[in-house]
């Protein structure tokens, strides 16, 4: 028996007998070993919670697992509002739907309508693997909530059960069918104007060869892999990682202020690309033969045994593993390259070189500025048809012939919903795999719709080069993807160069050019009518227009541009002026609505349409984007529209400050009261504190168990106490939250508050 | 066992109806092979080559050719030929290895656009040994010609190509024409990259690009001017 040297606390040692001492020791050294293992385990809990939270964490990448883009995002961000809505009381919620369902009232076309359904079924396929909770009193808002939950989405799940609600009981409602399984992910939604016969061919053909993104399932495996326990050097890796990441940019954000340098750009998004690519191949090794990812790599290896050629087949496995780690990773950086990169300048022309010397404009501009001015130019072109761009193979054969006639041909136009859709999807995309994949879906899809058009007109020759690339511009045009050229340039950053080689390369090519088309095409010159094709004698970017021709569409579609934007200023000044409660009463009309004929009533939706591209913005500038948020974002648009009264703008500060305070009073209460008063029993002195278990001997049991019992005891109290704490604090909140959300939703609707708010605070 | 196979990217020029898509559409038809994507789009083509290569060995006793067997994976990129799309020419030409130049030999101007692009792909890309270039007349089948094979083959070697007549719609020297240009391109220019196998190519050259980058993210190269500029 030795003193262990520098406890001072502690009783001297007792001298006792050898064999009674051993026991108590042993006993000790028992108890301690347990404390500590339970301590770890709790320690290692939350660490795995955190890890968890962390991987799930679902940026607007890591839920887009659908082959198409344009409802994604508003769905996504319908779960950032429905989030937001946390603090409700359940009965509260019946109003979540309606305000998310208004605010990101989703295009109302058959197809959006028909993947939604597709996306609920699909969640209801797996809503019994939700964990179940208790509390069921949302039972009665669960049919609205349903409407907005697009499918088995985790985020959607979380919210809710932190609501209290049941995910099972939510999704199941509304549900018709069961799970249909022919949406593979690689292939996105149904080309509705085709004919089904040739949708199958359309839509089939294309993932023969390519399997360049994770399959969905295979997403969720991976992901599943990653919350296991045994991951955690690989999580912790990836989160090192990308706060490096984040620190890196955040860098470049400070130190560039100045007013940056192409070159300076440059290097620092090579740096990153590198960096990423990096860690793509090292995790990529490490989960190789990582025991956690062991049922991963070998479900992979079971997907792909198919092949006859194992090589082929191992190949397509780790193949398949890059690209859900890649699309992990990219999920997770894609906001901080993307605040890089946007306001990195580039001269126009440089990226890639692909641009004649004669091409490069002189002031560098940033990206951001370049896609803004692309935007801008894309919406006013929207005029441009076939004939223009002279598709050779719509041609109408009827008419007189291209050479002698005398009457100009005329064309047919050609549908190009699909590569549209895949093109406005490419910005959403987090890793530049998956956005290769939507570019080279699109490449395809014109050339299956031109094929399609042509096949209709007689000739049977599949479209070359020749008219894929005009079709292709106009499917640009059309799609008016705001940030087309920053995505390219991101894919030429970032994708490795071999990525960069097969069709993918050849699509991505195109679209460069398509892009570059529009860029140069030369609208001066079409106004002042010397930009004829070879009317300079140079080889230039035109389109096959008169002077006076192209200025009427010009005008016509600036014209539509104003009146856009005073629709939807009419919509709003109606939606004020009154029928404010035919919306609330409508709230079950927006479920009807999807599911009969696919379109939500244009009535439902808001005043200003809150874009994804916005929420995501906010969200990379750090804004909470949350109920709060959407609705001051709303009020801002509607202010600088110009139609908002003094009066109006006023409230709105007032909402905010209030909300401000709301949230700072949150916070603070967040913060564990510091002085609870204490129980009259309770000592605090710890005896054994320090105590080395060689040193207690047995006649210091009865201390040892007191005090125990006395912490125990202290500790049970504390609990119940906080825990009554957190649910007054809870109720107290929601209470606040649902004044707030009553309020906006006054305003917002512009109903009177005399009128309105008994109607508001009778509906539930 | 597989020897690495050597990949070419190939692009396919020519104006608006030369008939460079149909040159193509008979490539695939008359040599159809398994690994080739759908034919629903006839813009771009990968084709696996096998070139034969007969060469006396005069080592052996019983004088017989031997034959050494070459292979190389073709990537057919197709370009939009109209003038309109002339100035996006640079971006398909980029790393390109190969180049098929196509005109009508019953259409002067298309001939004349040729050497458009051949001074434009050397000033480009570079000289013979960055680039193999091959002039191809078409629709040699019609009548009335317009160019005189003659001159065009006189063009062609004086720009340092290959030349053929022929015609997409007899299928006439089409495939001799991809082999011809396979067999230069083998001799002479360093392939676009090279694989273990043409399947697994993409994901092989990819792992092998991961494995060889590292992942710090390097600031220190950038600025070093920035700092002097701060603080004006």
């Amino acid at each position: 028996m030795t003193t262990a040297g520098g406890i001072v606390s502690l009783p001297p040692p007792p001298p006792s007998s050898a064999d009674v001492g051993v026991d108590v020791v042993s006993a000790n050294v028992a108890l301690r070993r347990a404390r500590a293992e339970e301590r770890k385990l709790e320690l290692l809990a939350k660490a795995r919670s955190a890890r968890i939270a962390w991987v799930l964490d679902d940026d607007d990448a890591n839920a887009d697992d659908d082959g198409d883009g344009d409802g994604d995002g508003d769905d996504d961000d319908s779960v950032d509002l429905l989030s937001g809505l946390r603090a409700c009381r359940p009965d509260a919620l019946p109003h979540a739907p309606l305000v998310v369902g208004a605010l990101l009232a989703p295009r109302p076309s058959p197809a959006a309508a028909a993947r939604r359904r597709r996306r609920r079924r699909r969640g209801a396929g797996t809503a019994t693997t939700g964990r179940n909770v208790d509390d069921s009193d949302g039972d009665d808002c669960a049919t609205s909530v349903a409407v907005i939950i697009p499918r088995n989405n985790r985020a959607v799940r979380r919210a809710l059960e932190e609501r209290g609600l049941e995910w099972g009981s939510v999704s199941a409602r509304g549900v018709d069918g069961v799970d249909d399984d022919d949406d593979d992910g690689a292939v996105p939604s149904p080309h509705p104007p085709m004919t089904t016969t040739t949708t199958t061919t359309t839509e089939r053909d294309p993932i023969v060869t390519y399997d360049f993104i994770p399959r969905p399932d295979d997403y969720e495996a991976f992901l599943d892999a990653m919350c296991d326990p045994s991951a955690a050097d690989v999580v912790l890796s990836a989160m090192k990682f990308c706060s490096t990441m984040r620190e890196a940019a955040n860098v470049v954000a400070s130190t560039d202020a100045v007013g940056g340098v192409g070159e300076d750009d440059a290097v620092v998004l090579t740096g990153l690309s590198r960096a990423i690519r990096g860690f793509v191949g090292r995790t990529m090794r490490t989960v190789e033969g990582h025991e956690a990812f062991r049922d991963f790599v070998s479900r992979d290896r079971r997907a792909t045994s198919t092949s006859s050629n194992e090589a082929v087949a191992a190949a397509a496995a780790k193949e398949r593993l890059a690209a859900s780690i890649e699309k992990f990773v990219y999920g997770k950086c894609r906001r901080d390259i993307d605040a890089v990169l946007s306001r990195s300048t580039r001269k126009e022309g440089e990226a890639g070189d692909y641009a004649d010397d004669g091409a490069r404009r002189s002031s560098p501009k940033s990206l951001g500025e370049t896609d803004a001015e692309f935007h801008e130019r894309v919406r006013s072109l929207q005029f441009v048809s076939p004939a223009h761009l002279e598709i050779r193979c719509l041609m109408m054969r009827s008419g007189g012939t291209g050479e002698g006639g005398a009457a100009p041909p005329s064309y047919e136009d050609v549908d190009l919903s699909y590569a549209v859709r895949q093109i406005r999807s490419i910005h959403g995309r987090s890793s530049p795999r998956e956005m290769l994949q939507s570019i080279l879906m699109a490449h395809r899809g014109v050339s299956f719709a031109l094929n399609e058009a042509c096949g209709s007109g007689g000739s049977v020759s599949p479209p070359g080069a020749d008219d894929v690339l005009p079709a292709l511009i106009l499917a640009t045009l059309r799609a008016q993807a705001p940030r087309l050229p920053s995505a390219l340039v991101f894919i030429e950053i970032f994708a490795p160069p071999s990525m960069l080689q097969g069709e993918a390369g050849y699509a991505y090519t195109s679209l460069c050019g398509a892009v570059q088309f529009l860029k140069e095409l030369d609208m001066d010159g079409h106004l002042r009518g010397v930009a004829l094709l070879g009317g300079t004698g140079e080889m230039s970017a035109v389109l096959s227009i008169g002077p006076d021709d192209f200025r009427v569409g010009l005008e016509e579609c600036q014209r539509k541009m104003m009146l856009e934007v005073e629709e939807g200023v009419r919509r709003s000044m109606k939606r004020r002026s009154g029928d404010g409660m035919d919306e609330c009463a409508g709230e079950t009309d927006v479920e009807d609505d999807t599911n009969d004929d696919g379109r939500i009533d244009d009535d439902a939706s808001l005043h200003i349409r809150i874009t994804a591209r916005q929420v995501r913005d906010a969200r990379s500038h750090g804004e909470i984007v949350d109920l709060d948020w959407a609705m001051k974002k709303q009020q801002e648009a509607l202010w600088q529209r110009g139609e908002v009264v003094d009066l109006m703008s006023e409230r709105i500060a007032n909402q905010a400050e209030d909300m401000a305070a709301a949230r700072r009073r949150r916070q603070r209460l967040n913060v564990p009261p510091e002085a609870l008063n204490l129980p009259p029993y309770f000592s605090r002195s710890y005896s054994f504190l320090t105590a080395h278990p060689d040193n207690i001997g047995i006649r210091d049991l009865p201390q040892l168990l007191n005090e125990y019992k006395m912490l125990v005891h202290v500790t049970e109290l504390l609990l119940n106490e906080r825990s009554i704490w957190r649910e007054s604090e809870r109720k107290r909140q929601s209470r606040l939250e649902r004044e707030h959300l009553e309020r906006d939703f006054a305003d917002v609707i512009g109903v009177d508050e005399d009128g309105g708010g008994g109607e508001l605070a009778n509906g539930h | 066992m597989t020897e690495a196979v050597n990949h070419y990217k190939v692009v396919l020029l020519g104006e608006g109806r030369v008939g460079k898509t149909s040159i193509l559409l008979r490539y695939i038809e008359n040599s159809y092979d398994v690994g080739c994507p759908s034919t629903l789009q006839a813009s771009y083509l990968e084709k696996h080559v096998v070139v034969e290569d007969r060469t006396n060995n005069y080592l052996s006793s019983n004088r017989n050719a031997a034959v050494s067997r070459r292979e190389a994976n073709l990537s057919i990129w197709d370009t939009a030929g109209q003038e309109r799309f002339h100035s996006l020419g640079p971006i398909y030409y980029r790393d390109a290895k190969g180049a098929i130049l196509v005109y009508d030999v019953t259409d002067r101007p298309s001939f004349e656009r040729v050497r458009k692009w051949t001074k434009e792909l050397r000033k480009m890309v570079g000289d013979g040994d960055k680039i193999c270039i091959s002039v191809v007349g078409n629709k040699i089948d019609l009548q009335g010609r317009a160019v005189d094979t003659e001159e065009a083959k006189k063009y062609a070697q004086s720009v340092g190509a290959a030349f053929a007549e022929v015609s997409a719609k007899t299928g006439s020297g089409i495939e001799a024409v991809f082999v011809d240009l396979t067999k230069k391109m083998l001799d002479t220019v360093k392939p676009s990259h090279r694989s273990k196998s043409s399947l697994a190519s993409a994901s092989s050259s990819m792992a092998t690009s991961i494995n060889k980058s590292d992942d710090r993210v390097n600031l220190s190269q950038r600025n070093p001017e920035q700092e002097p500029s701060r603080c004006c």
